[in-house]
């Protein structure tokens, strides 16, 4: 009865999987478009090739670590590429084959196809273009405008363009550094880096930040500013002596003391650290002016444009949350262009109907929720004028069980629930099918997960659901899981919105795989649930957890597991199998050791049922945006996973002459 | 006269005060609060409680709830409803710019309501129980039935590909701005909350105008020969139109409700987009002030319609 | 005044036996379905909802919550994101029976998470039942208390009570709801009493103003020019004549808190652990052109349902109000 069903479905979706071919065409033609570039996805800054050219030198020099990750993951990227562009051959040959048997496919259609990847390859080459107004889509609160405070993404969605980092990413996604402040860096040994600062950058000269009487607008931006902001996290205090919120306190207390001499700057680490580097691109490590920063301490969570000043390519105008949000060109930016002058911010929209209408007549340039389908079927409908890219998603999903309170004091309970979740029905029901399954290192930290075929040895990974929920069951009644009365299973609000019924289908998911009813699905928001985990207060929990910001996923693991770090909210305390393997992994330079080690310690967590913190999948999220918009991207149908605000920032464009932009109202910012 | 006005308008603001209460402590027992949902988009381990307290401490959160209060009902009477946690603008400025979006709507829905409702209303009761009525309350009922979310959910769908139907993020116009524009905007929200509202007027103006048949001031006037339409507009209208007045007044709170829906799904900046959204987030003041106007508008229509309902009936004696 | 069937005026006196009150009663039944063919209809419906309510899960089909699967001969154990961008379902050895439209084995489709849309759609009648009715009894009872006693005595009674009544009623009704929802936790019990709290100003409302049209009354005047008590007119003389009132609020009430819930699902904020007709009208919005199933057939439910109500309280009120009596 299902199976004629199922194969009904893919009836019903005969004409979008044609579609779909057509752009898994066009991939092909994009990743051998890249090849033929090389590597340099930036050419157009004046000022990268030089830099990301020292730096490679530099790593060619000390044969480190990084690097040879860097080049295996390139050769797995050719590998990739081989394979893609092979199946790309078959994919068209299957076309062709299609094309010639199949009597609806008409001449007109064909021809369409071929001016479409036509049209797809020349949008991919179009030499950017000065000038213009990207609109783009934003949260109606904010955490804090100060960077080093701020915890939340939506921060960095305006501030990634307006205050600069020491590095930042060429590819967030493999972690290849470009220069930011510091135009080039060395690593003399593990324990060292220098940093060469760039000449000639000054602090915004006008606009809001400009204006504050605390500022100094058009300041020189000096090597004492940087440490300060570095030192300042490290003590995490505040000028009244009160702890702040600085959440990458952690990384920034690896540096033992900072050098600084004649435009350079050099972070003495405690101890060696593969992971430092990667660190100073991570996108929330923006470097804002002392004296400002130190004038809007007692009220930075009330955020305005006057609170903010950069050395950004963009200047903030305004920052009203909820109502607009707008950034201008910066004419002192020490790289010009070119790019868009403009962003335009919107709030984001409660209503996907309403955002889809809004993308549709232009008045947004891209659309990312929806569903995978509808972001097609929208794309269909303008295969001409839009396209369709996908991307890793940053943010895993992951049920949690707090390991202090009954019944998850039983080692047994956390397991049967680890086996319990059917991740890849999950990823269907919840993701329309695009997302792979995650261990402890999410997928999208591809040199540090563990490899899908791998993962699927693992029960809880498992491809035989059957035995996985007969070992579940075998432990839930080991531990009489029946007699543990309800359990409420919390979901954030923010998820059952975007996901509605989810909340129940998780009870239910658990429920129906220990034949029960005693799992019920709550709602919380995020305003409670994070407390609770701090407080490690809380009981249950499925949703999006904490996002990832960099490709290295040797800290994100330890900032979860290490048994005094931060984020270890499930009192997890292995000095021997944890603790010690990922010091040493983090202090490792060679990447197969370290990538060893990670192993080793992902294969004992998922032993343990993963400690109540049990990953469930990350998601691949399509966009589909009109063709006059020209973000960044990491090849013509990929977006970067990793947070790219800087690389956004200087890369995006607007083609004024490209055909979509035909009635498009001109989005206005508020000028300086 | 003068004397019951004023008696009114005193009690409406006792209500009024029952109101604010209500409200302050219906807001304050909620779970979470402005400063832990700023925390909702976090997506790194620096959330910690010290951080919220900060952040409490900051709006004000952190004092005891009777000073609160205190503070709260002491601004109030001086006119001043805060600063909205959000957007740190003061409540009036927000009220101020979404206030014309919500008119706006309010009436095209009240004109699309009333526009149907009347005509089809005398109709339906001209011709009791034939076939016109049975249609007309047919589709009066379905209407009324026909959740406002889901047609124009449905609305919006078969309207999507004639392009009559505009969404504006930025800058939405408004009638005398744009008034095309602002008329496409508005397409769907204004028709979809038009015709639900349209039967709860249809359906009583019926029911009065059915009474009033037969009372013997009409029996009379069919007696003395008077043409139909002389009989149904002098005397039926006249004479049902009172209750029908009532539901005008309570239909603006009504409005006010159903458009929270609307403005959500249209993004229409109005009032009713912005008390959801207040709730939401726990924006506080910005709820309070909110709900209070909103109070406010309907108390005094209330009171209006009361003092119109004296004047038109004798029979009813304000004291 | 007299009416021309005593025995179904006054069905209070007991000189009736119990069979010609049933048989009065059938007649009664008989004559409704005769004279009022929407009001029929109307109650048609109310039956079978009530009837499908009660036995959902013998006439659903399915459980509720079954999630329907098959297995994927396309499976691949590591697609890339190319692959998946292709073919989504093919990273899952099983694939969830989702989105599927109405046929033999489904008749209102799948949604998202491959659960039967006609199984949900009968099961949130029970919700939808126990909320219209449930909330609309509060609303009235409480209503009916206050508004009687508020008209009958008015003076400063009146005065205060009317003036709490316009502070919930001076509320905006959604908001109301979404606080006392949100402050406790949202079940369905919590959402009926919330429903019914909100419902309050406007069921006094209308029944005080009824009871004031009955209290200038000559009967009543004259009720109480021979002494008659206070408990009795109101017993007597005022109840029975605010019947066909109380029905209409009661009628029109039912209805409207089946989509006031609806709403307040639909925004998110509705019951829990419960199948609401809302809620799966917001679930499957968001691609309505696509699957438009699951919303199309929940808010058909809805809009069925409710108009039932209204068609059955329509026709009650006409029959009921002895003044529209035998027309």
């Amino acid at each position: 009865m299902n199976e004629r069903n199922y194969w009904m479905r893919l009836r019903d979706r005969k004409i979008s999987r044609r579609a779909m071919l057509r752009a898994s065409g066009r991939a092909g033609v994009g990743v051998a478009g890249l090849a033929l570039v090389g590597c340099g996805g930036d050419d157009d800054d004046d000022d990268q090739p030089q830099a990301v050219t020292q730096a490679q030198q530099q790593d060619q020099q000390q044969q480190q670590a990084m690097q040879e990750q860097q080049q295996q993951q390139a050769m797995q990227q050719q590998q990739a590429q081989q394979q893609a562009s092979q199946e790309q051959q078959q994919q068209q040959a299957e076309q062709q084959a299609q094309q010639v048997e199949a009597q609806d496919q008409t001449q007109q259609e064909q021809a369409q196809q071929q001016a479409e990847e036509q049209a797809a390859v020349s949008r991919f080459d179009k030499t950017p273009v000065d000038g213009g107004t990207i609109v783009d889509i934003t949260a109606v609160i904010f955490d804090s405008a100060d960077a080093s405070q701020s915890v939340s993404s939506e921060v960095l969605r305006v501030l990634g363009r307006i205050q600069s980092k020491l590095l930042r990413f060429a590819n967030p996604d493999s972690g290849e550094l470009a220069a930011d402040l510091a135009s080039g860096w060395e690593t003399p040994d593990g324990q060292t880096v220098v940093l060469q600062l760039r000449e000639g950058v000054i602090w915004h000269a006008e606009g809001p930040g400009a204006d504050h009487p605390a500022s100094s607008a058009g300041r020189p931006l000096t090597a004492e500013d940087l440490a300060w902001n570095i030192d300042r996290q490290k003590a995490g205090l505040l000028q009244d002596g009160t702890e702040g919120a600085f959440g990458r306190m952690g990384y920034w207390s690896s540096i033992d003391s900072i050098d600084i001499d004649a435009g350079a700057m050099t972070l003495n680490l405690a101890s060696p650290n593969a992971a430092f580097l990667q660190g100073l691109a991570n996108e929330f490590n923006l470097m804002g002016q002392p004296e400002l920063l130190i004038a809007i301490e007692p009220d930075a969570v009330n955020v305005s444009a006057d609170k903010v000043i950069g050395t950004g390519p963009y200047i903030l105008t305004e920052w009203l949350p909820g109502e607009s949000i707008s950034a201008v060109r910066n004419p002192d930016y020490h790289s010009p262009g070119p790019r868009a002058h403009n962003w335009v911010w919107n709030q984001s929209f409660e209503d996907p109907t309403a955002y889809r209408i809004a993308f549709e007549q232009k008045q947004v340039d891209s659309l990312l929720t929806g569903g995978s389908e509808l972001l097609q079927s929208i794309h269909e409908g303008a295969p001409d004028s839009t396209f369709l890219t996908y991307k890793g998603s940053a943010f895993p999903i992951a049920a949690y069980v707090n390991r202090i309170f009954e019944p998850w004091t039983d080692p047994r309970m956390v397991k049967a629930i680890d086996l319990a979740i059917d991740r890849r029905a999950l990823i269907q029901q919840l993701a329309q099918g695009l997302g792979k399954v995650s261990g402890p290192v999410p997928w999208v930290q591809e040199a540090w997960a563990i490899p899908q075929e791998e993962l699927a040895d693992y029960a809880a990974y498992g491809l035989d659901r059957d035995a996985a929920l007969r070992e579940a069951n075998e432990l839930w009644s080991a531990a009489g899981g029946a007699e543990v009365g309800d359990i409420d299973w919390v979901n954030s609000e923010a998820y059952e919105a975007t996901r509605p019924g989810s909340t129940e289908a998780v009870a239910q998911m658990f429920n129906q795989a220990f034949g029960t009813d005693q799992f019920k699905g709550v709602n919380q928001t995020y305003g409670e649930i994070f407390p609770a985990w701090f407080e490690k207060t809380f009981t249950t929990f499925f949703s999006w957890i904490p996002n990832l910001t960099v490709p290295d996923g040797r800290a994100d693991l330890a900032a979860a597991f290490k048994t005094d770090a931060p984020g270890n909210y499930f009192s997890v305390s292995e000095p021997d199998e944890i603790d010690a393997k990922l010091d040493a992994a983090i202090q490792e330079f060679d990447y197969e050791t370290a990538n060893g080690l990670v192993r080793e310690v992902q294969d004992f967590i998922i032993e343990n049922g993963q400690f109540g913190r049990h990953i469930i999948y990350n998601a691949v999220e399509p966009t589909v945006a009109w063709n006059y918009l020209h973000p960044a991207l990491k090849s013509e149908t990929e977006g970067y996973t990793f947070e790219s605000e800087s690389l956004q920032a200087l890369d995006s464009w607007i083609d004024p002459d490209d055909p979509s932009i035909e009635g498009r109202p001109e989005p206005e910012p508020r000028p300086i | 006269m003068q004397q019951y006005i004023l008696r009114r308008a005193i009690l409406n603001i006792f209500v009024l005060w029952i109101v604010a209460t209500l409200v302050f402590f219906a807001v304050h027992v909620l779970p979470g609060n402005f400063a832990a949902q700023q925390f909702a988009g976090a997506n790194l381990g620096g959330v910690t409680p010290e951080a919220i307290a900060r952040a409490e401490a900051v709006l004000g959160l952190d004092k005891p709830v009777f000073e609160q209060y205190g503070t709260f009902l002491w601004d109030l009477v001086q006119f001043d409803l805060g600063e909205s946690f959000r957007s740190k603008r003061s409540v009036w400025h927000e009220l101020g710019r979404a206030v014309p979006y919500s008119i706006e709507l309010g009436v095209l829905i009240v004109l699309v309501g009333f526009t149907i409702a009347i005509p089809v209303g005398i109709i339906s009761a001209v011709k009791q129980d034939q076939l016109p009525d049975y249609l007309l309350r047919g589709g009066a009922i379905f209407a009324l039935a026909a959740p406002v979310f889901w047609t124009a959910s449905i609305g919006v769908i078969l309207v999507l590909q004639w392009d009559l139907f505009k969404i504006d993020v930025d800058g939405q116009p408004h009638l005398w701005e744009d008034p095309r524009l602002a008329l496409q905007w508005y397409l769907i929200p204004m028709f979809a909350g038009g015709i639900a509202s349209t039967a709860t007027t249809m359906r009583l103006l019926r029911s009065q105008m059915l009474e009033v048949l037969r009372e013997d001031y009409v029996v009379t006037a069919r007696a003395k020969g008077l043409p139909e339409r002389t009989i149904i507009l002098r005397h039926v209208l006249r004479n049902a139109w009172l209750p029908v007045l009532t539901v005008m007044g309570l239909t603006v709170a009504t409005i006010i409700g159903s458009q929270i829906v609307l403005e959500q799904m249209f993004n229409v900046p109005g009032v009713g987009r912005l008390l959801f959204q207040a709730i939401t987030l726990r924006d506080t003041p910005l709820l309070e002030g909110l709900v209070l106007v909103v109070a406010f508008v309907v108390v005094f229509t209330n009171l209006f319609v009361d003092l119109l309902y004296g004047l038109l009936d004798p029979r009813v004696r304000l004291a | 005044m007299t009416p021309p069937d005593a025995s179904s005026a006054l069905p209070f006196e007991d000189r009736i036996s119990p069979l010609a009150r049933f048989t009065s009663a059938s007649r009664a039944l008989g004559r409704f379905f005769r004279q009022k063919r929407l009001g029929g209809f109307g109650l048609v419906i109310v039956l079978v909802f009530s009837v499908l309510a009660l036995f959902a899960g013998a006439l659903g089909r399915y459980d509720s919550t079954f999630v329907f699967d098959a297995e994927n001969p396309n499976f691949k154990a590591d697609p890339t994101v190319a692959e998946l961008a292709e073919d989504p379902d093919i990273g899952s050895p099983r694939v969830v029976a989702q989105y599927q439209a109405p046929s033999g084995d489904h008749w209102f489709g799948t949604d998202r998470f491959g659960r039967d849309i006609y199984a949900r759609v009968i099961h949130g009648a029970k919700l939808a039942m126990i909320i219209g009715f449930g909330a609309s009894l509060i609303a009235v009872a409480a209503g009916l208390i206050i508004g009687v006693i508020s008209a009958y005595y008015l003076g400063w009674i009146d005065l205060i009570v009317q003036r709490v009544m316009d502070a919930i009623y001076a509320f905006p009704f959604l908001i109301l709801i979404l606080l006392l929802v949100q402050i406790s936790e949202p079940s369905t019990r919590n959402v009926v009493f919330a429903l019914g709290f909100g419902g309050i100003p406007f069921a006094a409302r209308l029944i005080r103003s009824a009871v004031l049209a009955v209290r200038g009354s000559e009967y009543v005047q004259a009720a109480r020019v021979i002494g008659a008590s206070d408990l009795r007119i109101m017993l007597r003389h005022v109840l029975p004549n605010i019947g066909a009132v109380l029905i209409i609020t009661f009628s029109i009430g039912i209805g409207a808190y089946i989509l006031a819930e609806a709403t307040v699902s639909f925004l998110g904020a509705g019951p829990r652990g419960e199948i609401s007709w809302g809620r799966m009208v917001s679930s499957g919005r968001g691609e309505l052109d696509i699957h438009p199933w699951e919303s199309v057939f929940a808010g058909g439910a809805i809009t069925l349902l409710v108009m039932a109500f209204n068609l059955l309280g329509d026709a009650l009120r006409d029959v009921l109000d002895p003044r529209l009596r035998g027309v």
